[in-house]
């Protein structure tokens, strides 16, 4: 019995381990090819040579990189974009949440606001009215239109009511036998047993805020206020499609993929940075120790 | 799908527009008010000069029509801190007419700047003058009567090169006639040259090292291609090369989709993917006529027998590039502007390969059987109310005409600035007549060879007769040019030299807009019609398939549409 269980669980670990390691490389190889890509020579690149190591060592390309001024503007406007995002998200969620994962007898409104809430999260006005809102309210070319449409990720929302509904009422209520006003109970109790959740909706947050390009070609109507990832996305942009003689010059140049693929690179490197130092909050339990009962 | 999503917003785009006309209709001030005579007569005298200088700055709004080449390519020129209100393009304007652009949004020309103009018109607030890229947009401001009506703009001042340039595209053709809506002109068409028929483009040194001659008709084609197959023409001892790479449509877009091989179907007499005229002179669609068997039946034989890339229906571009930079493939088919294609700047440069472009496979009257592009690319449009409606004309007359011939300073500007090619020049719209590509070759050509002087050249043409003087030079003392010099010169002198010499029959297709019902329907036909070529030339549907295609192609509205766009042609 014992021996035919633990074939079976070898057998279980294997088909996990085969499963989670063709993950990981789906995810890895394409980053380490552009990462090759962007060390390779051109000519190269463009005979589809490169694999995983780069082909023709060369650093041109990083070299050019850290002269193109604008990649830089657009990297610094994606970083304020991120941070001011970012916090005012948290703000908005967890201000919103808190309340909302309130029983409805404690809080009795609660059943229409999160109606609102799943019905902004299910429809929306579409693009047109959403642009013409941003407009009338003079935010176009503003940072405030990257930050403010969406300030209130009602996706996260929704993921940190349930978190806190997980946090035991014990809690709660030893506090306020404590006398801690609401404020305190939110701040001192729910934040600090929430971090695995926070971390995860802050991460959602600064992915979301960093890899948006649609929202900087929708209000951005200068090339020079481009975030970082508008600016990579219309040096991307399929021109295979000729319509105009004068586009042959264009095209010349067209197939730079190394230089794009370095662009690319180190607009990923923020992200791989953040990475780590959020992970330790998901590893961590959720409420261990904080209750006996 | 992006195409989709931008045809929704156009939509909707026209609906809110209709909505926020009516309230958007102020009042205009006369901007001569409370001016003296003479400075009154000044202004007028300066609106009726095609290249009147203002008396005083005139800003102007406007969208702003960038490359994607990226800013990077101004980096350590002396352009680096220019702008798209203030490059070398609107200081020369500014000099000349005394007016500057105001750019309420710039964008990449194509999509992203479409949708920039999209939410332009969907928020009221169109800037005074701009280009447009579409037609269903330009309707829908004529309709929504937004934009001004230009016919004495046009009468007065548009210079003599872009009246005879519209004029060179002949009566039917001519640019015009899409911009008037009941007698009034009421934007400039940017023209589109003709881009000539497609080549194909074959290995000259793999051709001389197997000993064959340049094909003509699609059997010689089929031999040269087993040829390259078949008797290692890169010499590596290896069987690894490979006959005719295919673009994964097949077909379409004429003639800028490069490694597409519409030149098989038409040399078999089949126009897929246009409207043509049929013997009744009505309008039908070229891929559902019983013309398109026969080259089926051939392309699903060539391959079968690996004539052409076997797994060709899953190449991107980027692997085709690849295949022919990595010198496994020396065929392809693609237009006269090939060489600028890194294909084959790479091979030149790394594999001493010497590309030429060939005319064939021929028709049955030895010429390749070619289709006409359309005449217009885009539409200059100024908003109803502007004060100087004739800015734009005067722009465009600058564009086309003045700064070609402009030897002085002022124009070394706009000259390097063509080689950077990160800004284009304001309101995107050059006038040129529809055969420029050859009469500036021709032009270039006769430099060369010693029987005109150089200072008869435009400035445009200049800097091609420096590339091909560049590329000679270092060609003779054996080394390799540069590979924007090669492209130039290959393209420029070469491939236009046979274009010019071995001239195409030329199909001018019937109808070239889309109708109601494509916008719902055509993108399922489109697709439904792509599988079946695919299916019939990969083997897996046999050609007597094809009927049962088109009987199923006109039930699911394709019969609806050719009624529309037989209507469409009348009115």
């Amino acid at each position: 019995m014992v021996k035919r269980d633990s074939i079976q669980s070898k057998i279980y670990k294997s088909l996990i381990w085969i499963i989670v390691l063709l993950m990981t490389l789906s995810c890895l190889l394409p980053l380490l090819n552009m990462i090759a890509i962007s060390l390779s020579s051109s000519n190269e690149v463009s005979s589809n040579k490169v694999g995983l190591l780069p082909v023709d060592l060369t650093f041109t390309t990083y070299e050019k990189l850290f002269k193109d001024t604008q990649f830089w503007a657009s990297f610094w406007i994606s970083v304020c974009r991120v941070v001011l995002g970012t916090a005012l998200n948290m703000f908005f969620v967890i201000s919103m949440a808190y309340p909302l994962s309130k029983s409805k007898y404690r809080f009795p409104a609660r059943e229409i606001y999160i109606k609102i809430v799943i019905f902004a999260m299910l429809f929306s006005g579409g693009i047109i009215p959403l642009f013409m809102v941003v407009s009338k309210l003079k935010m176009i070319n503003t940072i405030w239109a990257l930050v403010l449409p969406g300030a209130v990720p009602v996706f996260n929302v929704i993921l940190l009511i349930n978190f806190f509904k997980g946090v035991p009422d014990s809690l709660d209520e030893a506090a306020r036998i404590d006398g801690a006003s609401t404020l305190e109970i939110l701040l001192k109790i729910y934040l600090p047993v929430s971090l695995p959740a926070l971390a995860t909706v802050g991460l959602f947050s600064i992915v979301n805020h960093w890899n948006d390009y649609f929202s900087g070609l929708l209000y951005m109507n200068k090339a020079s206020l481009y975030p970082l990832q508008t600016y990579i996305q219309q040096l991307t942009v399929d021109i295979t499609q000729v319509t105009d003689v004068e586009q042959l010059k264009q095209l010349a140049t067209l197939s730079n993929r190394s230089f794009n693929a370095t662009k690319i690179v180190v607009s990923t490197i923020p992200l791989l940075i953040i990475y780590p130092f959020l992970q330790k909050y998901f590893v961590s339990g959720i409420v261990i120790g904080a209750v006996k009962e | 799908m992006k195409k989709k999503i931008m045809k929704l917003i156009a939509l909707l785009s026209s609906a809110t527009m209709i909505a926020l006309t009516i309230s958007s209709c102020g009042q205009e001030k006369d901007f001569t008010a409370g001016m003296s005579e003479e400075e009154k007569a000044a202004w007028e005298e300066a609106a009726k000069d095609p290249y009147g200088k203002y008396p005083e700055l005139v800003t102007y709004t406007t969208g702003y029509n960038l490359t994607n080449q990226g800013s990077d390519v101004l980096a350590n020129s002396k352009y680096e801190n220019d702008t798209p209100e203030n490059n070398a393009y609107t200081r020369y304007l500014k000099e000349l007419l005394n007016i500057q652009n105001e750019n309420v949004f710039e964008a990449v020309s194509g999509p992203d700047y479409n949708q920039k103009v999209s939410m332009a018109i969907a928020s009221g607030d169109i800037p005074d003058v701009m280009h447009v890229a579409d037609y269903e947009t330009l309707v829908d401001l004529v309709e929504s009567d937004l934009i001004e009506d230009l016919t004495d703009v046009y009468n007065d001042l548009a210079s003599e090169t872009v009246k005879k340039s519209y004029e060179s595209y002949g009566e039917k053709n001519n640019p015009l006639n899409t911009v008037t809506f009941d007698g009034k002109i009421m934007a400039i068409p940017k023209t589109q040259l003709s881009d000539g028929q497609d080549f194909l483009w074959l290995r000259k040194d793999w051709l001389d090292k197997l000993g064959l001659q340049e094909p003509k008709t699609l059997e010689d084609v089929e031999n040269v291609l087993k040829a390259f197959i078949e008797k290692d023409p890169d010499g590596d001892g290896q069987n690894d090369t490979m006959g005719l790479v295919v673009h994964s449509e097949v077909y379409g877009d004429y003639p800028n989709n490069t490694f597409a091989i519409d030149n098989v179907f038409t040399a078999l007499n089949a126009y897929p993917n246009i409207w043509i005229e049929n013997e009744d002179g009505e309008a039908v669609y070229g891929s559902v006529q019983e013309e398109m068997k026969k080259p089926l039946e051939l392309l699903s034989r060539w391959y079968k027998e690996g004539v052409i890339d076997k797994e060709f229906a899953t190449r991107t571009n980027d692997d085709i590039v690849g295949l022919i930079s990595s010198g496994k493939c020396g065929a392809y088919i693609g237009p006269w502007w090939s060489p600028f294609n890194q294909a084959q700047t790479s091979t030149y440069a790394t594999d001493n390969a010497e590309w030429i472009n060939v005319s064939a496979p021929v028709g049955e009257d030895s010429k390749i059987n070619a289709i006409s592009t359309k005449s217009y690319a885009g539409f200059v449009v100024v908003r109803k109310g502007f004060e100087h409606p004739e800015l734009a004309m005067k722009v465009v007359n600058v564009n086309s005409e003045y700064s070609k011939n402009d030897k002085s300073e002022k124009a070394n500007e706009i000259k390097e600035n063509q080689t950077l090619a990160y800004f284009n020049w304001p309101l995107y719209c050059e006038v040129q007549p529809g055969n420029n590509a050859e009469i500036m070759t021709n032009n270039v050509m006769n430099v060369l060879e010693g029987k005109s002087d150089a200072s008869t050249l435009t400035t445009e043409e200049q800097s091609y007769l420096e590339s091909a003087q560049r590329f000679l030079k270092a060609e003779e003392e054996g080394k390799k040019a540069d590979s924007a010099d090669y492209s130039q010169y290959v393209s420029r002198i070469i491939s236009m030299k046979k274009m010019i010499d071995e001239p195409a029959n030329f199909l001018v297709p019937s109808f070239f807009e889309t109708t109601k019902s494509m916008s719902t329907r055509w993108a399922s036909l489109e697709k439904m019609e792509m599988e079946t070529i695919l299916k019939i030339i990969t083997g897996e549907k046999n050609i007597s398939d094809f009927d049962s295609f088109v009987e199923q192609w006109n039930k699911s509205g394709g019969e609806v549409i050719t009624k529309e766009v037989n209507e469409a042609i009348k009115k």
